[in-house]
């Protein structure tokens, strides 16, 4: 026993040596080269086969994080349709590409003990785990940036001198030694700029109503209180605490209808079975993770498959999917679910909710837009 | 009991919220708990270690009357303990109960100077099969723990040493967190989420006190906070929740933790503590936590005020975010609060006692955060000010109910205030 007094004594007088050795600036320091070399990476066309596209391509940083090209001349495509076009100039993505700002909040994909869930991850099915191993995943994609492997993404990579400097300076002289380590470090340098002020400015209307910088409206007051209560939307949405996300990170299938717009332009015929496919549970097919509602207002189109173009379609979508509505964008009934043997009919279907109380929830989502965004509303 | 079950009832019918179920479920764990006491005593009173009541008035080390027991014990085996339970209402959610902790203090004297203390404590009910089965997780939170485990060597009035798990000697409720000890049916959040009571560590402390000028002290080191441990994630609260570690747990560090007390003057009590040490175990290189509280109480015929400030820093926050891959790291919080108490009872001439009470408790758990990126942003995550009134009823010095009513003011301008009455109930034996 007078060994461990003897041993914690040590131990304490070494540790306060430590503290006093240690060099205070470099993790962060270290951290803000990371994204500056990251946010290089991000834009940087030449990283794809053709070099038309990158990131920032489908996920423009003045354009709230999501894919806004303009209509693209001499094509069938466009971007309002849902999915995106590929590098290959021909390829359409199944997939609405969604925003990336926030996007890094999401824990890791795990299984909850407790709650018997699947929570977290990266797209819109999870099936990256982590922020780094999404990183890795649009370059290698023959739908996106179609590159065929990671060594050919690194011989690009290798064309910039800058390039080489900086990630040697940031991860170790021998990090070329191993294309699948560069291509490692690639993917944590793109993940750490993705962290960084330019994801998170939580300056919305929301947020500064928090800071006790903004009032709502009368209409937006009205639309919060109904997004609280009859409309039930925080039971996947949360808006409580500091900074929400506006989003649990689970998973669930809404009953959302096939974009057959797409389908038509993309030729895509098998069901997106989403989060099912992924963990092989028939029982999640068609579960999408509940996406964050910041920035809604000028994310448009919605839903996975982007099929629904205005804000409050999706409303009306989940006020009246249950009992015949029409869905103001086709004039025609709801589409039938593209898995409808899973829909949560629970907290969604039949909201009865008024024409005027709908607009009043699409106000108040308006009021989740980042400020440097806010002149992209309509 | 019965006298028991009867002013419990008659609070409950003040109050025409709580659920018929609710007071019965309450009623059974109370018979219950009243039960597992008897067999104690039972158990013991036939012993040759014999048993003996708690001395209310005692306390060793500024420990609680019930923790204290083992040392003035006249028998070599020494069982005491505390539990409380408790029902609450909030306006914006579903009452809940709780059968918050059934503790047992077991303690044995192998001489006149060795002395061995433990606390075993049951929380929520104590430890759950499902998650002994799946591991932890938020659904399922009941759990059984050694609470303290020490050995305490009395050497003089000026020094002495303990060696084990004990209780780190910070703030107002850490050492005295028995139910009869303070009187919100909840512990204030400033010594919840900046100094988190109950809150124990592994290490050596030494203590004594100099009477002739009212001066008592504790100097020791202990095994440092984890900050790192994942959990601790987003916007949480600085150290709630983790420090308390059990069972095998890393050492990589050591804190220093000091206290200095002053009683020269009859009724009052005036004081401070620190810590400071790695806010992570080792995992991060350069990150330390000082952690710091000034308190005070002062007692007079019936009437009683405390008022406790208290501030965590952590240098580096940026480090830990980094390392966690948490999107932050809380690098300052603190919180203080103010409770004045008067027994109605006093100027009559009973051994029951009536203090009702107002306290003014503000936590702010995430003053600032910082990101992996070193910036550093006030935060107003958890940020609330809890304006608190209630009534105490000792039916006996020890046992306790308690009703109270708390109003929540959340300083997050999209959040919703709420209001939260509570019945509770306290013992220690
Ligand atoms: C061709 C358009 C396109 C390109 C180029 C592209 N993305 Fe995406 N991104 C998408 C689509 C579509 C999804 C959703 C895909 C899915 O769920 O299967 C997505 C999903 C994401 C997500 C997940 C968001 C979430 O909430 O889970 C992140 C983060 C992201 N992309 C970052 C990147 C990065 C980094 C790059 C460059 C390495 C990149 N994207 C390149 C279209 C694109
Ligand atoms: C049962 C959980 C749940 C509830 C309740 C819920 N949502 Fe959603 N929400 C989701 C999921 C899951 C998605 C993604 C679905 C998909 O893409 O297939 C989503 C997507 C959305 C989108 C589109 C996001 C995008 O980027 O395309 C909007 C807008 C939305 N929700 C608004 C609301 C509103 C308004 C309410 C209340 C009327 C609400 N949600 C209630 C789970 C829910």
């Amino acid at each position: 026993m007078y060994k461990k007094l003897l041993k914690l004594t040590t131990l304490s007088v070494a540790s306060l040596v430590l503290f006093s050795a240690c060099d205070e600036q470099s993790v962060a320091t270290t951290n803000i080269e990371k994204a500056k070399l990251g946010e290089k990476l991000f834009s940087d066309k030449t990283l794809s086969k053709n070099k038309t596209m990158a990131c920032a391509t489908c996920h423009s940083l003045d354009n709230a994080m999501v894919d806004a090209r303009a209509k693209i001349p001499n094509h069938t495509y466009n971007v309002n349709t849902g999915g995106s076009l590929g590098d290959d100039n021909v390829s359409i993505g199944d997939r609405n590409a969604p925003m990336a700002a926030y996007a890094f909040e999401a824990p890791d994909f795990h299984f909850d003990n407790g709650e018997k869930i699947y929570v977290g991850g990266f797209f819109l099915d999870g099936r990256a785990h982590t922020l780094k191993d999404q990183a890795k995943g649009p370059f290698l994609n023959p739908l996106e940036m179609n590159m065929p492997n990671d060594s050919a993404v690194i011989a690009r990579v290798k064309d910039n001198a800058d390039y080489i400097s900086e990630l040697k300076k940031l991860y170790g002289d021998d990090i070329f030694e191993n294309d699948f380590k560069a291509y490692d470090a690639v993917a944590d340098a793109i993940a750490t700029f993705e962290q960084s002020s330019t994801f998170k400015t939580f300056d919305s209307k929301f947020d500064r109503l928090s800071d006790g910088d903004y009032e709502l409206t009368s209409l937006e007051e009205q639309g919060k209180k109904l997004f609280e209560g009859k409309a039930m939307c925080v039971a996947c949405h949360p808006i409580d605490g500091y900074h929400p996300l506006m989003t649990d990170f689970t998973y669930d299938n809404l009953g959302v209808p096939i974009n057959k717009e797409l389908r038509a332009l993309n030729g895509v015929k098998n069901i997106d079975k989403g989060l099912g496919k992924e963990v092989n549970d028939a029982s999640l097919d068609g579960a999408f993770k509940v996406s964050s509602l910041r920035n809604i207002a000028v994310t448009s189109p919605y839903m996975h498959n982007g099929v629904f173009k205005d804000l409050k379609t999706v409303v009306h979508f989940y006020n009246t999917r249950d009992i015949e509505g029409i869905n103001p964008e086709t004039k025609e009934i709801w589409d039938r679910p593209e898995v409808p043997q899973t829909i949560n009919d629970v907290e969604l279907g039949d909201l009865g909710l008024s024409n005027q109380e709908e607009d009043a929830i699409v106000a108040f989502m308006k009021t989740f837009t980042d400020k440097k965004f806010e002149h992209l509303i309509k | 009991m019965k006298k028991t079950l009867l002013s419990l009832s008659a609070i409950a019918l003040l109050s025409n919220t709580l659920i018929a179920d609710e007071l019965s479920t309450l009623k059974e764990e109370i018979k219950e708990l009243q039960e597992n006491q008897q067999t104690i005593i039972d158990e013991t009173s036939n012993d040759k270690a014999g048993f003996s009541t708690v001395d209310t008035s005692f306390s060793h080390n500024g420990m609680g009357a019930a923790a204290s027991k083992v040392y003035s014990s006249k028998s070599a085996l020494s069982i005491g303990g505390y539990g409380d339970m408790y029902v609450k209402m909030p306006d914006n959610g579903s009452a809940k109960a709780d059968v918050y902790h059934f503790v047992p203090y077991i303690g044995y004297k192998f001489s006149d100077s060795i002395i061995l203390n433990t606390e075993l404590e049951f929380e929520h009910g104590g430890a759950n099969a499902e998650e002994a089965a799946n591991g932890p997780s938020d659904a399922v939170e009941g759990y059984a723990i050694v609470e303290f485990m020490y050995l305490d060597f009395l050497i003089s009035k000026e020094f002495n040493v303990q060696v084990g798990k004990t209780l780190v000697p910070m703030g107002l409720i850490n050492l005295r967190h028995e139910p009869t000890l303070f009187n919100t049916v909840q512990k204030p959040l400033t010594e919840k989420y900046i100094i988190p009571a109950t809150w124990a560590s592994t290490g050596v402390n030494t203590y004594g006190s100099f009477e002739d000028i009212g001066i008592s002290y504790n100097a020791g080191i202990t095994q440092a906070i984890d900050l790192n441990n994942g959990e601790n994630g987003k916007h949480e609260q600085v150290i709630a929740g983790t420090p308390s570690p059990t069972g095998k747990t890393d050492i990589a560090d050591v804190a220093f933790v000091g206290r200095l007390d002053y009683t020269g003057v009859n009724g009052l009590l005036l004081g401070a503590s620190v810590y400071y040490g790695n806010a992570t175990q080792g995992s991060v290189i350069g990150s330390s936590a000082f952690i710091y509280d000034v308190h005070t109480s002062f007692e007079y015929s019936g009437f009683k005020a405390k008022a406790l400030y208290s501030a965590v820093s952590i240098s580096n926050a940026e480090n830990i975010a980094s390392k966690s891959g948490a999107s932050e790291s809380v690098s300052n919080s603190n919180g203080f609060y103010v409770n004045l108490e008067y027994d109605v009872l006093a100027t009559l001439n009973t051994t029951q006692k009536v203090p009702v009470f107002i306290q003014y408790d503000r936590v702010d758990p995430t003053a600032t955060v910082t990101d992996k990126f070193g910036t550093s942003t006030n935060s107003l995550d958890g940020k609330t000010a809890t304006t608190t009134f209630g009534v105490n009823y000792f039916p006996h010095e020890q046992v306790v109910l308690k009703a109270d009513y708390a109003m929540s003011d959340v300083i997050a301008g999209n959040n919703n205030d709420y209001n939260t009455f509570s019945l509770g109930l306290g013992f220690i034996f």
